[in-house]
């Protein structure tokens, strides 16, 4: 050993030792510019930004990017933020939270990317790649092993409804990634014990807060774990001193929200209060349409059933197993209390299907078509950690094949997923309630395209949005010619007289939507309709509370007064 | 032809004419002005505020936009405006002059007419007399001499006995003829010390300090065989006879005050508050901000909101940028091992006094803690001339050998920076440090600077400690005082030094516990005497000189404020300090950039203008937040939405939040980072402490107008326990008994 040892300075002296033995002088060596020193986080992140990058491609080739309506909507919603008759913060609204929009921003205001929708998707693509990065970190820090990153990594981004989601400007992979990266901060507070991670935690919560309203849950749910880690270390001293660091900035999005409905609206409760927001709206839906209301049953079985088609059987059931695997080896000590936050989505969503605060369709289970089944997507980051954990039971010997199984299982499932079937989360834009269930919005679009020539355009984003998206994206009609309920003083005098301002009126025959300000008011009065004619009616829009009418398109006729000129 | 050179000669008569008409106008204008300069400055100012005011009030009373039209008038207006305003500094320097220059105690008089004469600094600078030779190096040559054996021989003699250990040796020829038959009394050696008659007849005490025995000062004159210092400009110490002391300081005072008003940074420093170009400049956008309020009021009050608005959301973000840097690793803190004490350097303690005499004995138990040879070490006690508290303190409580207690001559302005000038002078160690009468450094401080220094490069001109306080708990506001002071030392004065690959970067120093090398200050002239923030000022010029600031792993321990009206006043100089400095190196601007660079430019106008500006500001904008809030649907209500249009609105709204969240959210996030747990909750209560600061800063502002030199004292010693008062009393009744 120490002869061995002799002839070395050290150990630089060694490494290079070792490495001369372990490159023959022959052997042909990469030339400089590709050897490439990459650490295994670069790895993931470039992996999961060649893999977006390829699907969203894959996935705007098939037209479905923004097969959502609710993609389209915040598309529309984020645009108009910088280009509309009335731009300003102000058109974030009060009923979804604002940071996907303000992630659009950067570029949806160019026509170009707009139209493509990469301005809209881009949110979504870097939040994969963020969300793939601290999923392998988290592994590896939990189980201090860089192998078992990689498969909870790989289960998180070769999951095809992740990968189609990703894709589109929705905002759950948005809120995934958020989520993912305050757990992984939260994990590594309790190893380090220091200031910046619990701040990082807090930005992280503050930023998931908001994007999407069940991550409110999370920055409540992370309050005991972090006290009892910091009573655990130094008692209340440091517990009060982490809490008041957590608690100001992990709750300043939610703060932020609230203030910015006060100043915007002049209620700061509006968003919760606000006719749209899902439980004051579910809270009037008949029981018929929530079928696991006041049933933990099949609350449990409906949401159960979703993740298990999000992510996959054998991996579901690889992950519960890991859950139990990882509890029975007594990790409920501080260090792995953050790992369990991880179940915080299936507890929130089964308790909102359960209190009747929303619902889900599974056409599995006999509830109608497909309808909010994105919701087994928060589940993603549970399955992946606890998979890998999974490994980690097993013998040394066994560990790596198992793994290289568990990889290989994984890589099987999103082939299989991909290239034989729709992405489960896709069914319930393709032919559930959250797309077009027309799908017909292009071709009326350019109907009205083909008629329209200038002038104002009145309208409303709660009839039907797909139109007025295909009218701007497809069609090229500019932004400015639309007068629609979210232009406030305009949008109220040109449903006053509409005669004098507006050349066209796009509206819903359901005149018992009361959200629908422009066909509430309209179809009760009459003065109108001497200065216009009705050019076209389309078919009805359907969505899970019912069908909102036929949509009517009125042009006003030549020669009558009003506005002498387009507008 | 005759005509034509009739014509001609006409034409050139006209011309000849003309001019002669044109030079005698100007001449008789000029005379006019001259002599009647004052009345016409009335008469413009009278004019101009005639045809503003009304104006004014009756565009703010009707709130309307003006058409174009009004507009020219009101330029008009303001040109003749400026024009007046522009003999301003003339007008004022020649009333105010050379009658108030001297004299008074406390600067009033002799400041305000600087400020008001706004004089250029370059034109001073120019009549100054030449700065002070450097000092000859000092070498240590031999070992340290015990006193205590002078005591019998001081009996005998009834010569007071001022300090308890060896500061005075007996004096001259009287003490070397008379010791040898006094039992006790030293014998004369070699290395004894540096004796100086304090004034013929009287037997006076010594004038050196012990460390002198150590110190040859070559080069000089040898007096009656020993190696005595001459000072042309020098000043008694304390240890001379009461009577022999005033003696001689008189004596000596008029060279000594003129110089040091003079030297160094005091030149081209905070003596002269605003030059004559600022004062122009100022009194043109004034004018010109006068003159849009009067053609559109709400268009410039909408310019100002959203400049300020923007003020705020700068100011949040290089906050947050120097707090990101303060976490990275701090590359000028030094982990060096501190040298032996054989190559320990020779280092000074300045520690400027003024009233501070019942807390000197705790101060002197401090610094006998510091653990550095004491023969390489001198600490020089500076005391004001006419400071008898303090100097019957240090008289009565026994100094160790190597402290020297210092009297500084009488003179203007009688300020901190003036004291550390002289004891700059007096400096004999290769590095020197200042600290404060309440001070507490660890004991191992001057031994991480001596290595910090040694080991960092030779740019690196001052390594400063962190500072904190020991009486935290004592009142609410030394806790949020405290919270303060750690996100100064601990984030962002990191934050500034950190990663800093070139000099000439701007850190603003704090007060004490700053270690420098003896010559890199000497060459940068020392403090400027004029500025009540002299360490922020020092900071500035040491970065345009392209010499860096580093870090000190080391603490030092001080008192908080713990009250509210001594707490303000102290913020009330710090804030003034900081418009001094601002205006003092904003002389040209274009300069400051070039030797700062970019970065270090923008910290200077974020935080010395810009947070003085917003500490200024910030009471105007929260009435005008409460304003609106409270008359929202009244027509101020309204008016005060019309100056928020969405432009205005949201920067301003957003730098209102991230503003307000970030200063809050720091406070937090330091006391947890450092530590301060038990503080992190009064970081809730920041609002208050905002309002006290804004309050200050108002008071600073108030004063650098009627009184910018006048330095507020902050009482020292206000915390200090009854155990670690004990020394002090028991000095003071033991101190009288030799």
């Amino acid at each position: 050993m120490a002869a061995t040892a002799e002839p070395l300075a050290g150990a630089p002296a060694q490494r290079a030792m070792s490495r001369l033995r372990r490159r023959p002088a022959s052997s042909p060596r990469l030339p400089r510019w590709l050897r490439v020193r990459m650490s295994d986080s670069l790895a993931v992140a470039l992996l999961a930004a060649v893999v977006c990058i390829g699907f969203f491609v894959w996935y705007d080739a098939h037209g479905v990017t923004n097969a959502f309506n609710d993609a389209r909507s915040r598309e529309l919603i984020a645009r108009r933020v910088l280009v509309s008759r009335t731009p300003g913060l102000a058109q974030f609204g009060a009923t979804w939270l604002p940071l996907p929009f303000l992630l659009m921003l950067p570029l949806i205001w160019n026509d170009t990317l707009f139209r493509v929708g990469i301005a809209g998707s881009l949110p979504s693509m870097l939040a994969y790649v963020v969300a793939s990065l601290y999923m392998y970190r988290i592994a590896r820090l939990v189980t201090s092993s860089r192998a078992a990153g990689w498969v909870a990594a790989g289960v998180l981004m070769l999951n095809p409804s992740l990968l189609y989601m990703q894709s589109t400007p929705m905002s759950e992979t948005v809120s995934l990634a958020a989520s993912v990266v305050a757990m992984y901060y939260a994990l590594r507070l309790t190893r380090t014990y220091h200031a910046l991670d619990v701040v990082k935690c807090a930005a992280a919560v503050a930023a998931a807060t908001l994007v999407r309203y069940e991550n409110w849950v999370l920055a409540i749910a992370l309050l005991p774990v972090l006290a009892y880690v910091a009573w655990r270390r130094r008692g209340y001293a440091l517990l009060e001193a982490w809490m008041i660091l957590y608690g100001l900035l992990a709750f300043a999005g939610c703060a932020g929200w609230i203030l910015y409905n006060a100043v915007i609206f002049h209620d700061p409760l509006l968003s919760f209060y606000y006719g749209q927001s899902s439980h004051t709206f579910y809270a009037n839906t008949p029981d018929y349409l929530l079928p696991a209301r006041h049933h933990a049953w099949l609350a449990f079985a409906v949401y159960g059933l979703t993740v298990a088609k999000t992510v996959g059987w054998p991996i579901l059931a690889m992950s519960v197993l890991g859950l139990g695997v990882f509890i029975w080896r007594g990790r409920l000590r501080p260090p792995a209390l953050p790992a369990y936050l991880t179940l915080v989505p299936f507890g929130f969503y089964w308790l909102a299907l359960y209190r009747g605060a929303n619902t889900e369709g599974l056409p599995e289970l006999g509830m109608g078509p497909y309808y909010n089944i994105r919701f087994g997507l928060a589940m993603i980051p549970a399955v992946a950690l606890f998979s890998a954990f999974l490994c980690m039971v097993v013998p040394m010997r066994l560990r790596r094949a198992l793994l290289g199984a568990q990889l290989t299982v994984v890589g099987f499932l999103s082939v299989v997923g991909l290239t034989h079937g729709t992405p489960f989360v896709l069914r319930e834009a393709v032919s559930g309630y959250g797309g077009d269930t027309r799908q017909t919005g292009p071709r009326e679009a350019r109907w009205f395209a083909s008629h329209y020539r200038c002038g104002s355009v009145l309208y409303t984003y709660v009839n039907d949005p797909a139109l007025m998206f295909y009218l701007l994206t497809q069609d090229h009609i500019s932004d400015y010619a639309f007068i629609t309920d979210a232009n406030g003083p305009q949008f109220t005098d040109a449903l006053q007289h509409p005669e004098r301002t507006v050349s066209w009126i796009i509206m819903s025959s359901d005149t018992n939507n009361a959200e629908d300000r422009l066909s509430a008011t309209l179809h009760h009065r009459q003065d109108w309709r001497h200065y216009f004619v009705l050019r076209r009616t389309f078919a009805a829009h359907h969505s899970i509370s019912g069908s909102y009418g036929t949509t009517q398109v009125y042009q006003r006729i030549p020669g009558r007064s009003g506005p002498s000129r387009c507008t | 032809m005759l005509m034509a050179l009739l014509s001609v000669a006409l034409r050139n008569s006209r011309r000849l004419f003309r001019r002669l008409a044109h030079r005698l106008a100007g001449q008789f204008a000029h005379a006019l002005l001259q002599r009647s300069r004052g009345l016409l400055l009335a008469l413009g100012m009278l004019a101009a505020g005639a045809a503003v005011i009304p104006a004014l009030v009756t565009r703010i009373s009707t709130v309307l936009l003006v058409d174009l039209d009004s507009l020219g008038p009101s330029l008009l207006v303001s040109a003749v405006g400026w024009a007046t305003l522009g003999w301003l500094p003339d007008a004022l320097r020649s009333r105010g002059g050379a009658s108030n220059t001297r004299g008074d105690t406390d600067g009033r008089r002799l400041t305000r007419p600087l400020l008001l004469r706004a004089v250029r600094g370059r034109r001073d600078a120019e009549r100054d007399p030449p700065p002070l030779p450097p000092r000859p190096r000092l070498e240590p040559v031999g070992p340290r001499v015990e006193w205590n054996t002078v005591d019998p021989a001081l009996r005998v003699l009834s010569i007071p006995r001022i300090a308890d250990t060896a500061v005075q040796p007996p004096v001259s020829s009287f003490i070397r003829h008379a010791a040898p038959s006094i039992p006790g009394a030293p014998v004369r050696s070699p290395a004894q010390p540096f004796v100086r008659h304090a004034a013929p007849g009287i037997p006076g005490a010594a004038v050196r300090s012990p460390v002198r025995p150590f110190v040859r000062h070559s080069g000089r004159p040898r007096h009656e065989g020993l190696h005595v210092p001459v000072f042309k400009r020098g000043w008694p110490d304390i240890g001379v006879h009461p009577d022999a002391s005033t003696e001689v300081a008189c004596s000596r005072t008029t060279e000594a005050e003129d110089h040091w008003a003079t030297w160094g940074a005091a030149r081209e420093g905070a003596r002269v508050v605003v030059t004559r170009t600022q004062a122009r400049v100022v009194s043109l956008l004034l004018v010109l901000g006068t003159a849009l309020m009067v053609a559109n009021p709400r268009f410039e009050l909408m310019v100002c909101l959203d400049m300020i608005a923007a003020l705020y959301l700068l100011t949040g973000l290089h906050k947050v940028n120097l707090l990101i840097r303060g976490e990275l690793p701090a590359t000028a803190e030094t982990d060096s091992q501190p040298p032996a004490g054989d190559d320990l350097p020779i280092y000074t303690v300045l520690v400027p006094l003024h009233r501070e005499g019942r807390i000197l004995p705790a101060l002197v138990e401090r610094l006998k803690r510091i653990d550095y040879p004491p023969e390489r070490l001198q600490i020089l006690l500076l005391i004001e001339m006419d400071d008898e508290e303090t100097q019957r303190a240090a008289r009565d409580y026994p100094l160790p050998p190597y402290f020297r207690a210092m009297l500084m001559p009488p003179g203007q302005p009688r300020t901190k920076p003036r004291a550390l000038n002289i004891g700059l002078h007096e400096a004999q160690g290769e590095y020197i440090v200042i600290y404060d009468a309440e001070d507490q450094p660890e004991p191992d401080q001057l031994r991480k600077a001596a290595a910090a220094l040694r080991e960092l490069p030779a740019d690196v001109a001052c390594v400063q400690a962190r500072l904190i306080f020991y009486n935290r708990t004592q009142s609410l506001l030394t806790r949020m005082f405290t919270v303060d002071y750690a996100v100064w030392y601990d984030q962002l004065l990191p934050g500034l030094t950190a990663g800093v690959r070139r000099p000439g970067r701007f850190v603003p120093l704090g007060g004490t516990s700053n270690h420098f090398r003896v010559d890199a200050l000497r060459k940068i002239g020392g403090w400027d005497p004029f500025n009540v923030t002299e360490d922020c000022d020092l900071g500035v010029r040491l970065g345009r000189e392209g010499l860096r600031v580093a870090m000190l792993d080391s603490t030092t321990w001080e008192e908080a404020v713990p009250r509210v009206r001594p707490w303000i006043k102290q913020r009330s100089r710090w804030v003034k300090g900081y418009v001094q400095t601002y205006l003092v190196h904003m002389r040209r601007p274009l300069c400051l950039w070039k030797q700062l660079g970019l970065r270090g430019f923008i910290d200077f106008q974020m935080l010395v203008g810009g947070s003085s500006f917003l500490l200024l500001i910030n009471p105007l904008m929260w009435a005008l937040t409460a304003g609106y809030l409270a008359s929202k649907g009244t027509p101020l209500g309204n008016f005060i939405q019309t100056l928020y249009p969405p432009l205005v609105y949201y920067p301003a709204l957003m730098s209102m939040v991230v503003w307000n969240f970030i200063l809050f959210y720091c406070s937090a996030y330091v006391c947890v980072r450092h530590r301060l747990l038990d503080l992190t909750r009064y970081t809730l209560l920041t609002p208050l402490y905002w309002i006290l600061m804004s309050i200050g800063a108002w008071s600073g502002a108030v004063s650098l107008i009627r009184n910018p030199f006048y330095w507020a004292k902050t009482e020292h010693g206000v915390s200090l326990s009854g155990i670690e008062a004990a020394p002090a009393v028991a000095t003071e009744r033991v101190g009288g008994t030799p």
